[in-house]
């Protein structure tokens, strides 16, 4: 049964009530194969139907201001009703409905998709692929049904995350998550679906969507055309129509894109070509986003944070790029189901594992090589394993260097996933291991990796709740071994134990909300030190500082509303409560001075007893406004908190950095960030344009002392200061998707500023504001792709910044034997110069043939084409004694790191 | 070791590391800019008080642009010596920029606090902090080990070689009883005695005795003790390392010499026991001066002062104001590549630390090792 309702009181039938669907199909039948004849000069329509419900006892339902003033004339002879109808109906905004043996009712096209056989028709005239969705049974039931499913790739089977799908001749479309599913909600009818994705082909296939129900469109990498390949495998007019601004977006295939950096392709490092994202330094590890630190940034894979992201000291990432499906940068307007980070989050999804063959993937570079496996167990179960190793020991003995030749550096990371998928239900585990350990001479040496665990739990209760549960484990840590002096040769261990579990709900049933809430639960372990005499005959002491204990809880509410089609809101809240646990043993201090001489008592926190405790509200606020399908404008609000942060004594982190949980007196940092972001697309979305303005206050930031000691100090409060920072700017994005040329032009004026308040001895630049470390007023990234044809392609990356700040010795003076000392400028006063390069790659993509098993793929690049010695740091020595300069000058020196241009070959492989 | 010391040393390392992996194309090259902009005086005070009798000095120089030699001294300003019993002793301006106590107007006094009081002729107040003079409560040992050091240089045709040394590393051990940690400053001398036999056609080969003063200050050595045992320690602290075989041929390679023979080396460590505000200031100090290629950029060291301007909080100063006690230690030592072990000897007068070259006769304070 249906109850036909018309929304509208004036298309409201009262002769419309009470039908069963089955009959109505039978009527069809039966009425529509009445044979009638009608012969009639130009008459009105009503008067004709009149006329043919005389003859052919058929009764006509309608309103009659439908056909008011409409004339018809025809002279037919023994013409089936239904055809005589259509004939009728298809020049006319109206469609015609059997509803009993000699009963016909008329319904206006626009407003009623309805029964079956007379949808509304939306796909054209199009010959393709019709799809059938739906249950029969249901038809007609309710005016708005749901469309979901899947996109897969048509190889292998894997979900395509980011494609796109696309209502043709409407504005209605969207964009599969990470698990390569979509959502549309519709009226029931006669549609064009349009699928999409970065190296895809696009595909077309009419639906006639009946009721709620699955399409699972299949789409294949592309392998003819060569004028269509886009960078971005995301709907094309995405960053104009989607409600969040400050993202950027890549996938399996835009990675695949990406030019080449030592060791093959780097997904982390690639995004310092994006506005808004850069790099302290050439090959230094991690990434700065909008002026904040590297431990800013929260790096989730599968659920699980990455402490470090770098192996050999930045040379490259941990993440191996294989074993990627989609990495989403928020650089601002974090969701509210994100926190811990004031700066960034980065969500790396692992692509999902090919249930169709068992295939092998891997590559070999001058550095490293990788190898995957993956492959079904069962129709259910799904596996991925893979891992990396380097092998640049060799380079090392070949270095005329004895020091180097008595060194070591290697690196390996392994990493696993599992999944398992039902009806409403799915469970992947993931986990990774990364280990790195180099030793210089008989010096120094290091041992730091990262162990990460996760799972992740989809359920799906109906078509509008769903739910996504995770259990996350991450553990990072680092030794760092003295060797140099065999009688104070020491062992220091640090790292840092996180799991967090964290519970999500999503409801979409209503037509204009998508709603998100959840809670999460994280536990901080952080050991910051356990100092242990490396051998026997050290006289180092062992000694161990109390480990940190902390729990950050929160809940959260986001809700995305499409107000209407111009105007949409996306309304968050977090709030998280943060409090430390004891065992704790820590220093009261007489006032704000932290100093040895302000410290009044010791007191001690017991066992598992809570200490010092934090509260945070967080509104997430933004709001978007389209013009029209090419222009939008969008604003947001974010309030961050953070609670761990990491004591990095260098520009560029490094292994030794110790993390730190908030306390008494090393206060969480909190962010207020503003931005405003303006979007047109040109040419068939092919030509994107962006430009968005951010202004970001921070509080509680922690900056050195000069001279500061955090290593193995149980008290690093005394040697911390606590800063107040602001960064600004504007980001500007020019990007073409398609042609034989790509690419994509970037800049960023920005400045990221901090201030030190003053707590008496040991201020920085006496409380004046000053560029941090990550101050780099201007960026600009230029990256061109030639597509010479379909599989050989040529790529020039073309980076300029200007100079980050440093702080220079400006005057110096004579001590005791002949030594001098320098007194150094205000700090972070001077630039280092400006830095620009060129590089260039070509690529031979893998076979373009199916049919072949083995394919390869070949990447040649040059790093620095022009050898431009670009400054990495500026350091002061002594110069080599001369009379000239009578035996003692000290003179500065510049480092860089490429002074010639540097040559990469990467081979990857599958089968 | 210190841990900033440390932590420079290790990042000059790994970026030494770094660049290797990745291309030996890396380098340093000078740089030069003339964006430096400070015009400020920066008062340099370098001041000491010990426990041997007097006279004390202090040198106030203004610190000169970096890059530049330029020493100015700093006269006319009013200086005085404080004790905690209330003595204050002015110093006089003796040469231009030094000023002096009188010699029997104070002598420092284990146990005691001393401070400098500085008034320039701008009025700009000065003083140092309040350090007390340390006691001696310790032993000292000074031994030397046989061993080799590599280093690489760059050969006649232009590529890089690697060379071994072979020669001793003298070390220092401490031991103290005393509850708390001590602080030292080692200062070390070396002198490299040996003969050669001067050949002058028609005549008996003339042995000749060379003295020579090597300066191992190359930076700063200030230890702390470490607990071990119940006991105060320092253990196998490095002083130094010398080659047995010196390349040293300036000025004499026209002569017909023999080869070296007797070759040894005379070590002359100052031992001072010092505060720890001075031991912070000679680490600071060794920071700075051994910070190289600095790959990941660490906030730069300043070298904080024990002295501070009192007019103006934000003024920076230079230099130290030292109180200390002191050991003299001389040893003498010998290998040569036959022998099994390091010959060591104590020494009383080990001489005076300067270079004797062509002495027909050995001093009276050569060592003979036989």
């Amino acid at each position: 049964m249906f109850f036909l309702i018309f929304m509208s009181k004036r298309f409201r039938f009262g002769l419309i009530g009470l039908l069963q669907i089955t009959i109505l199909n039978i009527f069809a039948q039966d009425i529509e194969q009445k044979q009638v004849s009608v012969s009639t000069e130009k008459t009105s329509l009503i008067q004709f139907l009149n006329k043919v419900s005389t003859e052919n006892q058929v009764q006509f339902y309608y309103k009659k201001e439908w056909f008011e003033g409409d004339s018809i004339a025809l002279t037919i002879s023994d013409i089936q009703l239904g055809r005589l109808l259509d004939k009728i109906s298809d020049s006319r905004a109206i469609m015609w409905l059997p509803i009993s043996e000699d009963a016909i009712v008329f319904l206006p096209k626009d407003q009623v998709a309805t029964l079956l056989g007379n949808m509304v028709d939306m796909s054209g005239s199009k010959n393709i692929n019709t799809v059938e969705v739906g249950k029969m049974s249901e038809a007609g039931k309710y005016a708005n049904v749901i469309l979901k499913g899947t996109v897969k790739d048509g190889k292998n089977d894997e979900p395509v995350i980011g494609a796109s799908l696309r209502i043709a001749n409407t504005n209605i479309g969207c964009m599969t998550d990470a698990n390569g599913k979509y959502q549309l909600r519709l009226s029931p009818g006669i549609y064009e679906v349009e699928v999409s994705s970065v190296g895809y082909e696009k595909n077309v296939w009419k639906v006639k969507l009946i009721s709620t129900g699955e399409f699972n469109p299949e789409i294949f990498e592309k392998s003819t055309k060569i004028d269509e390949i886009t960078i971005y495998a995301k709907r094309a007019d995405k960053n104009v129509r989607s409600n969040q601004m400050s993202l950027i977006d890549l996938d399996s295939k835009s990675i695949k894109q990406l030019p080449s950096m030592v060791g093959g392709k780097d997904i982390i490092k690639s995004f310092t070509m994006m506005p808004g994202v850069k790099s302290v330094g050439e090959f230094g590890s991690g990434i700065n986003v909008r002026g904040g630190g590297d431990d800013q940034n929260l790096y989730l894979i599968e659920g699980a944070p990455l402490l470090n992201t770098s192996h050999v000291l930045g040379m490259m990432s941990v993440l191996n790029p294989d074993i990627v499906s989609n990495v989403a940068l928020y650089k601002g307007q974090i969701p509210a189901n994100y926190g811990e980070r004031v700066s960034s989050v980065m969500e790396i999804q692992v692509r999902e594992n090919n249930i169709k063959n068992f295939h092998v993937k891997g590559g070999i570079g001058l550095y490293d090589g990788r190898v995957l496996v993956e492959g079904p167990i069962s129709k259910k179960v799904t596996y991925k394993i893979g891992g990396r190793s380097s092998y640049s020991n060799w380079l090392l003995g070949v270095i005329p260097d004895a020091n180097i030749q008595k060194s070591a550096a290697s690196f390996y990371d392994l990493n696993s996933y599992i999944s398992w998928a039902g009806e409403k239900d799915r469970v992947s585990l993931f986990a990774y291991y990364s280990n790195d350990y180099f030793r210089y001479a008989r010096l120094q040496a290091y041992n730091y990796g990262n162990i990460l665990g996760s799972v992740n739990w989809n359920h799906y209760y109906n078509e509008n709740l769903s739910s996504t549960g995770v259990l996350a484990y991450s553990n990072y840590s680092a030794e760092k071994d003295e060797i140099e002096v065999e009688s104070e040769s020491s062992s220091l261990k640090t790292g840092v134990q996180y799991f967090s579990g964290k519970y999500n709900l999503r409801y979409t049933g209503f037509s204009s909300h998508s709603i998100d809430g959840g809670l999460q639960v994280i536990h901080y372990n952080v050991s910051r030190g356990e100092m242990s005499p490396y051998n026997d005959l050290s006289i180092i002491p062992s000694s161990k500082l109390e480990k940190e204990k902390a729990f950050e809880n929160a809940v959260y509410l986001n809700d995305s509303w499409n107000i209407n089609e111009k105007i949409s809101l996306n309304l968050g809240l977090r709030y998280s409560a943060y409090f430390t646990v004891g065992p704790k043993t820590q220093l009261q201090y007489l006032s704000n001075s932290y100093t040895e001489d302000a410290i009044i008592d010791t007191v001690f926190i017991g066992n598992n007893k809570i200490g010092k405790k934090y509260f945070g509200l967080e509104p997430r606020v933004a709001a978007k406004y389209q013009f029209n399908n090419q222009t939008s404008v969008k604003m947001s609000y974010n309030r961050n908190y953070q609670y761990i942060t990491m004591l990095s004594y260098t520009a560029i982190s490094i292994p030794s950095d110790v993390w730190k949980l908030a306390d008494d007196y090393i206060r969480p940092v909190q962010s207020d960030q503003y931005a405003i972001g303006f979007y047109r697309n040109n040419k068939e979305n092919t030509i994107e344009t962006s430009v968005e303005f951010y202004y970001k206050n921070l509080s509680n930031v922690t900056e050195f002392k000069n001279n500061a000691v955090v290593e193995m100090n149980p008290y690093p409060e005394q040697e911390l200061l606590n800063a107040k920072g602001q960064n600004y700017g504007i980001e500007l994005m020019l990007k073409k998707n398609k042609g034989k040329w790509d690419g994509w032009i970037s800049y960023t004026y920005s400045r990221s500023l901090r201030k030190a308040i003053s707590t008496g001895s040991g201020n920085i630049n006496n409380g004046k504001e000053y560029p941090s470390a990550f101050d780099k007023p201007h960026d600009l990234s230029i990256l061109a792709n030639y597509h010479i044809n379909k599989r050989w392609r040529m790529s020039f990356n073309f980076f300029y910044s200007t100079g980050r700040p440093f702080t220079k010795p400006e005057k110096v003076a004579n001590i005791e034997n002949g030594n001098k000392i320098v007194l150094y400028s205000d700090r972070n006063k001077y630039r280092i110069p400006d830095y620009h390069r060129l590089d260039f790659s070509i690529s031979m993509d893998e076979s373009l043939r199916k049919s072949k098993k083995w394919k390869g793929s070949w990447t040649f690049s040059v790093l620095n084409v022009y050898a431009n010695h670009n400054t990495y740091s500026i350091f002061y020595k002594k110069e080599a004694p001369s009379a000239k300069n009578n035996y003692n000058q000290f003179s500065l020196y510049k480092l860089y790191i490429l002074g010639i241009p540097l040559p990469t070959l990467t081979y990857n492989f599958i089968f | 070791m210190n841990a900033i010391v440390k932590i420079k040393r290790f990042v000059c390392q790994c970026g030494m590391f770094f660049m290797l992996i990745i291309s030996i194309s890396s380098c340093q090259e000078a740089y030069t800019d003339d964006d430096t902009t400070n015009d400020k005086k920066v008062l340099v005070v370098n001041g000491e008080i010990t426990d041997k009798p007097g006279p004390y000095k202090v040198t106030l120089t203004y610190a000169s642009d970096f890059g530049s030699d330029k020493v100015t001294y700093v006269s006319g300003a009013t200086v005085f010596l404080h004790d905690d019993k209330g003595k204050n002793v002015p110093m006089t301006e003796k040469t231009r920029g030094v000023y002096s106590t009188d010699s029997a107007a104070i002598q420092g006094t284990v146990g005691r606090t001393y401070y400098l009081y500085i008034k320039l002729l701008d009025k700009t107040l000065y003083e140092s902090k309040k350090q007390k003079l340390v006691d001696r409560d310790y032993t000292d040992s000074i031994y030397a080990e046989y061993g080799t050091y590599d280093y690489t240089a760059t050969g006649t045709d232009g590529n890089i070689i690697k060379k071994t040394l072979e020669g001793i590393y003298v070390y220092v051990d401490i031991k103290s009883n005393s509850p708390e940690t001590k602080c030292f400053y080692f200062s070390k001398k070396v002198v490299w005695q040996y003969t050669r036999s001067l050949n002058i056609p028609g005549q008996m080969p003339q042995p000749m005795y060379f003295r020579q003063v090597i300066n191992a200050d190359n930076l700063p050595d200030a230890k702390a003790t470490q607990l071990y045992n119940g006991m105060q320690v320092i253990k196998k602290h490095l002083l130094f390392f010398v080659p047995y075989n010196v390349d040293n041929t300036n000025g004499i390679d026209s002569l017909n010499w023999g080869p070296y023979s007797s070759q040894g080396w005379v070590s002359y460590v100052f031992i001072s026991g010092i505060t720890k505000e001075a031991y912070k200031f000679y680490n600071d100090a060794a920071a700075q001066l051994s910070s190289g290629m600095q790959l990941f950029d660490p906030i730069p060291s300043q070298v904080n002062s024990n002295v501070y301007c009192k007019s103006d909080s934000t003024i920076p100063v230079l230099g130290l104001f030292k109180v200390y006690t002191q050991k003299n230690k001389y040893k003498a030592f010998m290998w040569y590549p036959t022998l099994k072990h390091v010959i060591e000897k104590d020494v009383i007068d080990p001489g005076p630390l300067v270079n004797d070259t062509f002495i027909s006769r050995p001093q009276p304070y050569w060592v003979f090792f036989n």
